[in-house]
């Protein structure tokens, strides 16, 4: 057997395997950067950085990085964002990516350390805005220590009846109060306990907290 | 053979096999599809099961959660959920590696009680109901009770517009040779007058009465006649067609003015024994015809089948699904193509109940109600599959389902309702977190030292009731909680309090 190879069947071969190759290896690239969508990521004052990673692969690296608020093309899918900041909580977030996905708004909360100890100031503002609100009933109750959340501008307490032998009884309530434009104000009344229906303008995480604080004490 | 050639040979084949892998690769590229599967929020998917449409009802269970590759194709994808539910969908599977993607929706809508006597089928009036069976007479309950009924069999009652109500009292057998003819009256729900439509020639029973959205018809396999009774009348007409028969009930079906029969499909129910007599399949067809002039629409060729044991016309004659042995087809009446295969099942399917002019409630299995939709593709449990053993889903009016069932699990705290269930499937259904209050209903009531936890439904919603002394109220919702419910989730009356700050902070 004498097989005999022209330089041209070479050439030709070489030519059709490349680009064979390309047609394969190129389209696959062409068409995962068509399906990438652009997304405006949009950190908050108190965010750093973030870094991106792929939830199917978060062990690995990310898959993107940015120290300020700017654009990154990522692939429909979805992913974990971890934050970096001062006194924020670096937790990942979980985002989903879809066709209709433009922009992604990261505003990681501040820690409970720092919340327990940077809104004390805010306290005396709290209890006016309760005395005022409730001249006379808030007499027969005791406001316990609360909790600050989010970005200290929600504050949830509970008040406990000084009066066990009063006609409304010595059930404890619990209390929420928003600060807005500065100023704090209770939002609804205090309740035995929160519905999510009736207080659907209060994050769920300060309801389910608040609720838990009214039980336990 | 020398090193030289040797080398080439090798070059030739190694080259071929590459060339063939490369080939392979492209083919696979060019003829598979991927599915991605999105659970809702809440929920993991337990398992993923699939059948090409034209294969269904058998599937193929997915060793995979989150997607499928599978060759390109129409197919039908069930997904079961680790909430007791599924979610069926149609989906069309493209080339080139194609992402088709389900966003899986999970619905639970609460079963709410119905007081009364053991009866297969349930129907409302003048906010009561009445509930019936065709062997022994009807039982009107709350407001329905000034409905004065016959001592005879109602063996069939429905809404033929909103106002009025068609009861037909069967035939009643007093012995072999002695009968009395079976008559249908209205009922004005506004002014409860009730009207002698007529008495109906032919013997009615529920095996041979048929319902579309604005009339009743009883189907003569015997004289092969059609008597339509609505509120205009009673019309008897000779059907000229062949139709097929399942036992010594017609397969057909009626539509707002359209018919549609089968033939060709020998269906063979199940002998004493479990066994199932097998005759050869052959093709099978539904025509389509105008019921006033019997004048051919259209023809649907549903295959080589013998199991069909019925068939029904939406209400708008715009689609006919088929009850097979093990499952529902769907078909667009227009196109006559298939619209949706609801997965198999190993008990044979019931029959369906329209909702609306696209939607049909539906058992599946021995467990489990289902609603399909066919301008969406897409099938889905509207209660927790663990619930309720569906007895017979009665009819559907406005948003609320009213069926007969029983609790599935003896030992679980669903309530027996003798009277039946009503499901109110009112609640925004695009909002995939619907509360789960079928585990509230579970654990409710509770009786405690100092106070009581029970429930009822608004709106079907649950709503808690709290009867708790004044300092118990915060015992009775730690004790929501020990029950593992989230009291936030629902709404709560506290009986005989005022919330004392409420009083104060609205002045």
């Amino acid at each position: 057997m004498n097989l005999v190879i022209s330089k041209k069947t070479v050439l030709v071969a070489i030519a059709l395997l490349v680009g064979i190759c390309c047609l394969v290896f190129g389209t696959g690239p062409l068409i995962n950067y068509l399906n990438e969508k652009t997304v405006d990521f949009k950190l908050s004052e108190y965010a750093k950085s973030i870094d991106i990673y792929a939830e199917k692969d978060s062990s690995g690296g990310p898959v993107a990085s940015l120290n300020t608020s700017g654009t990154i093309r990522l692939k429909p899918g979805r992913y974990l964002v971890t934050p970096r900041g001062d006194n924020i909580i670096t937790d990942e977030i979980y985002i989903e990516i879809d066709q209709t996905t433009t922009e992604i708004s990261v505003n990681p909360y501040f820690t409970e350390e720092y919340l327990s100890t940077a809104f004390d100031a805010d306290l005396k503002a709290i209890q006016e805005a309760i005395y005022k609100k409730y001249p006379n009933t808030i007499k027969d109750f005791t406001l316990s220590t609360g909790k600050f959340y989010h970005f200290g501008d929600w504050y949830g307490a509970t008040l406990y009846n000084t009066q066990p032998f009063g006609e409304i009884g010595i059930d404890t309530y619990g209390i929420l109060l928003h600060k807005e434009n500065s100023w704090w104000g209770v939002v609804g009344d205090p309740e035995i306990v929160f519905l999510r229906a009736s207080y659907s303008t209060v994050p769920e995480d300060i309801i389910d907290d608040v609720n838990q604080m009214i039980i336990l004490n | 053979m020398g090193v030289r050639n040797l080398i080439k040979l090798a070059m030739v084949i190694g080259t071929s096999l590459f060339l063939v892998g490369i080939v392979s690769f492209v083919v696979f590229w060019v003829g598979n599809g991927r599915v991605i599967i999105h659970p809702p929020e809440g929920s993991d998917v337990e398992q993923i099961s699939y059948c090409a449409v034209d294969a269904c009802p058998v599937m193929e269970h997915a060793s995979a959660k989150e997607s499928l590759t599978i060759p390109k194709g129409d197919y039908t994808v069930n997904i079961t959920l680790d909430n007791n539910s599924n979610y069926v969908k149609n989906v069309t599977v493209g080339g080139f590696l194609a992402k088709a993607e389900i966003d899986v929706k999970s619905y639970k809508f609460s079963p709410s009680t119905l007081e009364g006597v053991d009866k297969q089928y349930v129907i409302p009036l003048n906010g009561g109901y009445v509930t019936y069976n065709q062997d022994d007479t009807a039982k009107p309950l709350g407001n329905a009770a000034q409905l004065q009924l016959d001592i005879r069999p109602l063996s069939a009652a429905k809404y033929v517009d909103e106002n009025n109500v068609v009861l037909i009292y069967g035939t009643h057998a007093q012995d072999e040779n002695n009968t009395v003819n079976a008559y249908a009256s209205l009922y004005n729900t506004n002014s409860g007058a009730v009207s002698k439509i007529g008495d109906i020639d032919v013997t009615t029973s529920a095996q041979n009465t048929y319902y579309s959205s604005n009339a009743v018809y009883v189907v003569s396999a015997i004289d092969k006649t059609i008597t339509k009774i609505s509120a205009d009348g009673i019309v008897t007409k000779s059907l000229p067609m062949q139709y097929s028969m399942n036992g010594s009930r017609p397969i057909v079906a009626f539509g707002k003015d359209f018919m549609a029969v089968i033939s060709g499909n020998d269906y063979s129910p199940p002998i004493d024994d479990g066994e199932v007599e097998a005759p050869k399949p052959i093709a099978s067809l539904i025509t389509v015809y105008k019921i006033s002039d019997f004048s051919k629409i259209t023809e649907i060729d549903v295959g080589q089948r013998n199991d069909i044991s019925d068939i029904s016309l939406s209400p708008n004659d715009a689609w006919i699904t088929i009850t097979a042995k093990s499952n529902l087809i769907s078909y667009n009446l227009k196109t006559g193509k298939k619209i949706l295969s609801t997965p198999s099942t190993i008990t044979e399917s019931e029959h369906l109940v329209w909702s609306d002019d696209h939607s049909y409630l539906y058992q599946n299995g021995v467990t489990g109600l289902y609603r399909a939709d066919l301008e969406t593709k897409e099938s889905y449990s509207i209660v927790d599959n663990s619930l309720l053993i569906v007895d017979y889903i009665s009819c559907v009016i406005g948003e609320k389902v009213y069926l007969t069932a029983s609790p599935n699990n003896p030992n679980s705290n669903t309530r027996m309702s003798q009277g039946g269930y009503t499901i109110d499937l009112s609640s925004d259904t695009s909002n995939t977190t619907v509360i789960d209050s079928d585990s509230l209903v579970r654990v409710l009531p509770y009786n405690g030292a100092t106070f009581t936890i029970g429930y009822h439904f608004e709106k079907g919603k649950p709503v808690i009731d709290v009867d708790a002394r004044a300092g118990s109220r915060n015992t009775a919702i730690s004790m929501i909680y020990s029950l593992n419910q989230d009291p936030s989730d629902y709404m709560i009356i506290f009986n005989n309090y005022t919330n004392p700050f409420r009083k104060e902070g609205s002045r």
